[in-house]
């Protein structure tokens, strides 16, 4: 059931059955009322046993606030002690990469990642009074996990966080299926709304920091495939194949 | 009224808004990183930036800061951003106070009067930046700007009517399933009487709902256009 919500309005709960509270959802510790706060469409899924309730209001946002176990694509600021400086999102607070959070990582055996350089992590720690930590381990398994430096032949971009949110979960999407008969793709989408994409081989670069012409034409393809993807969440589905046409029209 | 989001595409989140012959943009940016002296431990803390259509911005602008912020600290929930900063900047693109150049509006009761000209319109804009910016709010609430001219209520006086009348309100409620819930702040100038400022009240509870029916169907295409890609 979807419907449109404003902040403050009554949400349709139902009683004696627990409440799980998604984003947008607030409970009002001093009256204990349960309020949407922000205005977007309203989901609410009862369970069939008509135990659980789960409330969240879908909405578009820009911000980046982390949440637990959120996937993020961050860039190496610095280091403070034992861990490195990331930025997640500009103007936002620097979030914490501990040397500790690659697998097979000591004391002695530790990571070296320059300023400037992309990791793909997951958020290990959420709490916002202080700061916000992240790691490059898949934790079901103590492994990479598709986690950790992303190089530097691809190329990243930013989307809102509801459309970043939606390629990522959403595995019924045609976006990259699409995509996908035009070229062949590696992507990383984080939820702070910064997607790296790299196609075919990506850019690869000499000596003298210069692009290698052997991988111009993955470069442009690469910079097409960001555009396709950044158009696409101002139209509605039915113009995605335009938009994929658009944007590889000067390609062969 | 016309309403515009997501102008500044710089910015988290951002509304322009023409009401009457009154032209507002404002833009936020937040929640983010705070310098150190507006750092709070457990809450976020608001900076307002307030430019006038023209000129530099003087004492009275520092004035409407100052009830803007008691406005919107009491609306956003402030507790789910602790050590963040939520940047509000707020630019007057075009008001009717700029046929005339005032130089203090403090020093006579009839500069009193247009002190609040354009105060309505900047937290209407406010209200419908915030929801852009998806900042948490307590209530939706909507501001209302009406004046007294010969015994009659007016709505949305204009510069005139408002040198005319004996007294003008701004009244600002919070509004809870369409229907008007609280009153956040008044602020009137002018002589009145007790009787007529709760008349004033009682007006504005009524027309609330329409305006804020108006301000609706505003929002949804708003959250229609943010969401075009599902269809």
């Amino acid at each position: 059931m979807t419907s449109k919500i404003y902040p403050g309005e009554t949400l349709p709960l139902q009683k004696d059955v627990n409440i799980t509270l998604g984003p947008g959802a607030y409970k009002n510790p001093i009256t204990q009322e349960i309020i949407p706060v922000s205005a977007g469409l309203l989901h609410c899924k009862t369970n069939k046993k008509q135990t659980n309730q789960l409330v969240y209001v879908e909405t578009k946002s820009k911000r980046y606030i982390p949440k637990l176990n959120d996937f993020v694509v961050g860039v190496v600021n610095g280091t403070l002690g034992e861990s490195y400086k990331v930025s997640l999102q500009e103007g936002s607070n620097n979030v914490l990469l501990s040397f500790m959070g690659f697998p097979n990582a000591t004391k002695k055996n530790r990571p070296n990642l320059k300023n400037g350089q992309a990791v793909y992590a997951r958020v290990s720690q959420d709490v916002s009074e202080i700061d916000i930590e992240i790691e490059c381990i898949d934790p079901t398994t103590g492994k990479e996990g598709g986690f950790g430096v992303l190089d530097e032949s691809g190329f990243i971009f930013e989307v809102s966080l509801n459309f970043a949110n939606e390629l990522l979960f959403n595995s019924s999407s045609i976006y990259f299926e699409k995509l996908s008969e035009k070229c062949k793709f590696e992507i990383a989408i984080g939820l702070n709304g910064k997607i790296w994409i790299k196609c075919g081989e990506g850019m690869k670069y000499d000596d003298n920091n210069e692009l290698l012409p052997s991988s111009l034409n993955d470069m442009k393809y690469t910079v097409a495939a960001a555009n396709y993807l950044k158009n696409c969440q101002f139209i509605s589905k039915s113009q995605i194949d335009q938009s994929l046409k658009d944007s590889f029209k000067h390609l062969s | 009224m016309h309403l515009k989001t997501s102008t500044l595409s710089n910015f988290d989140g951002s509304a322009e808004l023409q009401s009457g012959n009154s032209k507002v943009i404002v833009s936020i940016n937040g929640p983010i990183e705070p310098k150190p002296k507006q750092e709070l431990p457990n809450v976020c803390s608001l900076e307002i930036n307030l430019h006038p259509s023209q000129g530099l911005s003087t004492t009275r602008e520092n004035l409407l800061v100052d009830k803007i912020r008691s406005i919107l600290s009491s609306l956003i929930i402030k507790y789910k951003y602790p050590r963040q900063l939520i940047s509000i900047n707020i630019q007057i693109i075009r008001s009717e106070l700029d046929s005339i150049i005032i130089n203090n509006f403090e020093n006579s009761p009839k500069d009193l009067k247009i002190f609040n000209f354009e105060l309505s319109t900047i937290l209407n804009c406010c209200y419908f930046a915030l929801i852009d910016a998806n900042i948490a709010l307590y209530e939706s609430f909507i501001s209302i700007h009406s004046c007294i001219v010969n015994k009659q209520i007016k709505l949305n006086p204009s510069l005139e009517d408002l040198i005319e009348c004996g007294s003008n309100h701004i009244i600002v409620l919070s509004i809870k399933d369409n229907q008007p819930n609280k009153i956040i702040f008044i602020d009137s100038k002018g002589k009145f009487s007790e009787k007529e400022l709760l008349d004033v009240i009682d007006y504005n509870f009524n027309s609330a709902v329409g305006i804020f029916s108006e301000f609706k169907r505003l929002i949804d295409i708003k959250i229609d256009n943010d969401f075009v890609w599902k269809n």
